[in-house]
């Protein structure tokens, strides 16, 4: 059984070739969030530490089909623009459907907030995130359904600069690793985008 | 708040903009293609649009203070490298006059702030004056081309121009700088009366 905790592993770099992360050291685990397994990895490294470790998920999270999820994205407003790199202010539903279904992506609600994926097709357990608010919890839902349903293991985020989405992800356990600059255009400038970047337990055996 | 919006064109709005594209003065001044076209093919046409075509093509509804639909506005030969486009207007008979000119800068604000759209093509008519005088249009026009297009029977002359940012700015300073003269001499009438 998978958690769907994020971990962090600054040291990638010097384990061992063909290792695999979460078999090598202790994983950082939020603990409660599946009860049966809590003392399995009770080994936290200091400075791994997630904003709520300890917390169980609450949120749940439904799945939406095309055209509910671009109802809720128009709906959303301004939070949604740069949504998987979608902009509901400039392109109409059927596109912004077309190129849902181009990315392969996947829209759900948890709670109040819309959340989106699309897997890399290059590299199926790495998962491309989105969502529209600064809800730590929404964020946690889905990668746990990723983590849980889709074996996803490492998960990526381009967030436009100062969006609250940003909360979402530093709060979930997400680090920023990097700053695409001028990466998007509204509101008649160019905007930064940031990526986080987290990770979750790989079960697969090495 | 804003009293002019622009929004995408929906599949709701095709019977609007489809019996516009029926009236006399769109057919003069525009395009009488809809003579031509049951309506069938006209749905079919801007469903088109809607669906398929937003790399070349994009269309938009004009909303007033209230939502209402005061015309629509479309974009064509985008060259999305360029950053450059034809801007087209289809005003409603009953907003004639009205809103012309506020439509015309948000649908300029929209695609320049939003679309990132630097060089903005326009086309009118030279026996158009719906949105500009005459004397504006001759003002306008970098090129005045003969025999552009026919419609409704008769050849049309057009007049063509392009507006860059620079260009948006200029107007904007010259449109600022003569309501403030407007007001000035208001309030000298009002001060020389009391």
């Amino acid at each position: 059984m998978t958690d769907s905790a994020l971990v962090h592993d600054d040291n990638r770099e010097n384990r061992p070739h063909g290792t695999r992360p979460g078999r090598q050291a202790p994983l950082l685990r939020r603990q409660g969030a599946l009860p049966h397994e809590a003392g399995e990895h009770g080994d936290v490294r200091p400075g791994d530490a997630i904003a709520d470790a300890g917390s169980p998920i609450d949120t749940e999270l439904s799945l939406l089909d095309a055209a509910s999820a671009v109802v809720k994205l128009r709906e959303t407003g301004d939070a949604a623009r740069g949504f998987l790199g979608l902009d509901p202010v400039t392109q109409n539903d059927p596109l912004l459907a077309k190129h849902l279904s181009r990315m392969s992506a996947q829209v759900g609600q948890a709670g109040e907030t819309v959340v989106g994926w699309a897997q890399n097709a290059d590299q199926p357990r790495q998962a491309m995130l989105a969502t529209t608010s600064d809800d730590a919890d929404a964020v946690r839902a889905m990668v746990k359904f990723l983590a849980t349903y889709q074996r996803c293991t490492s998960y990526v985020a381009m967030v436009p600069a100062g969006a609250e989405a940003e909360k979402a992800f530093t709060g979930s356990g997400f680090r920023e690793i990097g700053v695409l600059p001028e990466h998007r255009y509204a509101g008649g400038t160019y905007h930064d985008v940031r990526v986080y970047f987290g990770r979750t337990e790989d079960t697969c055996p090495a | 708040m804003p009293r002019m919006t622009v929004r995408h064109f929906t599949e709701a709005d095709i019977p609007i903009r489809s019996e516009l594209l029926r009236e006399p003065h769109f057919q003069a001044n525009l395009t009488d293609f809809a003579v031509s076209t049951d309506d069938d093919g006209l749905t079919a046409n801007q469903h088109r649009t809607i669906h398929e075509d937003h790399q070349y093509k994009r269309m938009f509804t004009m909303c007033g203070p209230k939502g209402e639909i005061v015309g629509f506005s479309w974009i064509t030969s985008i060259d999305w490298p360029s950053q450059s486009c034809e801007l087209s207007f289809g005003v409603l008979p009953r907003f004639r006059g009205g809103l012309g000119a506020e439509a015309v800068a948000a649908a300029h604000d929209y695609l320049r702030a939003e679309l990132n759209m630097r060089v903005i093509i326009n086309q009118v008519f030279a026996h158009n004056t719906m949105l500009q005088s005459a004397d504006a249009l001759a003002t306008s026009r970098q090129v005045l081309a003969s025999y552009d297009t026919f419609t409704v029977g008769e050849w049309r002359s057009a007049c063509y121009w392009t507006l860059t940012e620079e260009d948006v700015q200029e107007r904007q300073r010259q449109g600022q700088a003569r309501r403030q003269e407007l007001a000035e001499r208001i309030r000298a009438r009002v001060q020389q009366s009391s």
